[in-house]
């Protein structure tokens, strides 16, 4: 992960993928699942030699996520 | 030593919009995952979803209990990671070894969520949402 892409990450709008986890690699959604370990998976395999960083999209109103 | 993070905005499915403090780390067990994860000052322990607990080889033969959110309730195996709170430049970064952390079974709904349990023993966090600031500043 670099600094880069969590101050990427911040700026973005999200919504499309809301309930899904989404892979971010230099400044791009390189994929994106309902299933993290599927979104790690896929991150991989698409960019064997760098490492994504994960995150839920959650877009309803919450008081606590887990 | 100090870390700053920032607050997301989100835009909800109601058309409003929230902002959370998203704080950029590494988990670390057997393997590691990079991740954006939710802080959380009402959550007791820091919680993984299984499948990234699973993905970072993370122990889970610990003993099954309940964790209460609200009105609902979920399974959880307690177990331990490490945890790195990135730094703008590597260097920086801190790194919070054995953190106590609650695997969520079975479920595809939940996120990272990082709670009070050693990490508010480690750090003092300032929230200063106006000026957009979360502040982490080292214990020693």
């Amino acid at each position: 992960m670099t600094y880069a892409d969590y101050e990427w990450y911040l700026k973005q709008d999200l919504s499309q993928y809301a309930g899904q986890w989404v892979a971010i690699i230099d400044k791009k959604i390189v994929a994106n699942d309902k299933d993290a370990a599927k979104v790690i998976q896929e991150a991989k395999r698409k960019c064997p030699d760098k490492k994504p960083s994960i995150t839920k999209v959650n877009n309803q109103l919450s008081i606590f996520h887990s | 030593m100090t870390l700053t993070y920032k607050f997301n905005k989100y835009r909800l499915e109601n058309g409003q919009y929230v902002s959370r403090p998203r704080i950029p780390i590494v988990l670390k067990g057997t393997g590691s995952i990079d991740a954006f994860a939710l802080l959380d000052t009402g959550a007791d322990t820091t919680v993984i979803p299984e499948s990234i607990a699973s993905s970072i080889g993370l122990d889970m033969t610990g003993q099954r209990d309940k964790l209460y959110a609200y009105r609902e309730s979920s399974e959880v195996i307690p177990s331990k990671v490490d945890i790195t709170f990135l730094g703008k430049a590597r260097r920086q970064s801190i790194q919070l070894q054995s953190v106590p952390v609650l695997i969520t079974i079975g479920e595809q709904s939940g996120e990272i969520v990082l709670g009070i349990q050693k990490i508010f023993d480690e750090f003092d966090i300032t929230f200063k949402k106006k000026q957009n600031k979360i502040i982490f500043k080292k214990i020693q």
